[in-house]
């Protein structure tokens, strides 16, 4: 993987990203949008669910990690999976291998792929392992067009073998299932890039971005800010997994998934020295660096702080990360009230307690 | 003894409590899950055992003020 020498991003980065001054980090020539989460927050996440409802939360999580995966590695590799037949080729592994360490999935290997209908998958160093699973079932699923069953998976350190097969009964040898080039359904909201003073001369990504360094061997990507290892999802497809979570216990869950949010951000503040002696200002700007929302407007006074939060990938995720900077520099329990304003604007207030 | 919301009189007010947290689905399956898990024989076990997911666990959702009023609760004196 090639990287910028002047910023650390990698070329596919940011060729294929763009940082819009509205606090969204935008796919170029696709609808999708992408946030950079830490790896803990969502393991944070899985624990809560899992932790109330036991494996079934884990299965709905996994599950709507697989289907948006699935769609997700379609759209990544597009037209190539069209040429194909019988087993992908050396760019489509390429390319497949390029994506997940791109994103900070983890180094994928793929050790065996017959046309008996067996494939071997090696994840090294997977970003979230109960996600390894649902990732490599996805990835059979976007070359197949099938699904898959693992038949065997074998843990060694920090890498899982999988041994996958199709879920389809019958024919094994079988002609590969033409595929479309498909995408995530979402209209692309209006990006206006970053000014060029503020962007890398070489290749054009926002300079606060070198905060993140990618590790091309493992496919990883640690964010020095925050000091923890990080991701970049499609925003789309984590909120779909949130709206599966809400078919299965209601809305609660965002109030939930603010608290949890809350809670980490302000335990992740009050352990980190770079983020408490950062000035809000700062913190928030490094939000909105991750794409999670473009802050408007900030009025403090004596009982607490009122934002503008623009264009939010997920107001309840979003409002707990500032609700718990807000109660580490309050060093009080604060309240939360969220109103939208218009169309993806909302007005935060977060209110000492 | 069983009370009208079908646990335990010792997890009654519990419940009551857990769900203005995470809703009535996820406080009832969380108890009923649990009652299974630890044993409905002999009460005084599972209370103990909820004691240390409370202290483990709920800190991921819940401020330590919180867990403190759910301890009460569970202790018999919210
Ligand atoms: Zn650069």
């Amino acid at each position: 993987m090639e990287i910028c020498f002047e910023c650390g991003i990698p070329i596919i980065i940011s060729r294929n990203f763009e940082w819009s001054i509205d606090g969204q980090i935008l796919k170029r020539h696709s609808p999708n949008r992408y946030v950079v989460i830490d790896c803990d927050q969502l393991r944070t996440l899985y624990e809560l669910f899992t932790f109330l409802d036991g494996p079934r939360a884990a299965t709905i999580i996994c599950e709507a990690r697989r289907k948006a995966m699935a769609v997700e590695i379609r759209d990544v590799l597009g037209d190539i999976i069209i040429r194909s037949h019988f087993y992908p080729s050396r760019s489509i592994l390429g390319k497949l291998q390029l994506f997940f360490k791109a994103f900070g999935y983890g180094d994928l290997r793929l050790k065996n792929y017959d046309i008996n209908g067996t494939s071997v998958i090696e994840f090294h160093n997977p970003h979230f392992q109960p996600f390894a699973e649902a990732e490599v079932k996805a990835i059979w699923e976007a070359l197949e067009g099938t699904q898959a069953i693992v038949i065997q998976k074998v843990i060694r350190d920090s890498c899982i073998v999988f041994t996958l097969e199709s879920a389809e009964e019958g024919r094994k040898y079988r002609l590969r299932k033409k595929l479309v080039k498909t995408s995530i359904p979402g209209k692309k909201p209006k990006a206006k890039e970053l000014a060029g003073d503020k962007t890398c001369s070489t290749c054009g990504s926002p300079i606060e971005a070198s905060r993140f360094t990618w590790n091309t061997k493992k496919g990883s990507i640690y964010d020095s800010v925050r000091e923890r290892h990080v991701c970049l999802f499609n925003t789309q497809s984590l909120n779909e997994l949130i709206n599966d979570l809400m078919k299965h216990y209601d809305d609660k869950v965002n109030e939930l998934i603010l608290r949890a949010v809350k809670i980490y951000t302000r335990n992740l503040v009050k352990g980190s020295r770079i983020l408490r002696e950062m000035g809000t200002g700062s913190f928030l700007r490094s939000i909105s660096i991750k794409g999670e929302t473009l802050i408007s407007g900030v009025e403090e006074d004596a009982r607490g702080a009122e934002l503008i939060l623009e264009n939010p990938w997920n107001i309840h995720f979003v409002s707990g990360e500032i609700a718990g900077w807000y109660e580490y520099i309050y060093n009080r329990r604060c309240e939360t009230m969220l109103e939208e304003r218009k169309e993806n604007s909302w007005q935060l207030r977060v209110e000492k307690l | 003894m069983m009370t009208n919301t079908g646990y335990p009189k010792e997890l009654d007010k519990f419940y009551e409590q857990l769900r203005v947290y995470c809703g009535d689905i996820l406080a009832d399956t969380f108890i009923t899950r649990k009652i299974y898990q630890y044993g409905q024989s002999d009460e005084s076990a599972y209370i103990e055992k909820l004691r240390t997911d409370l202290y483990l666990y709920f800190r991921i959702f819940l401020d330590d003020e919180e867990i403190d009023g759910l301890m009460k609760t569970l202790e018999g004196e919210g």
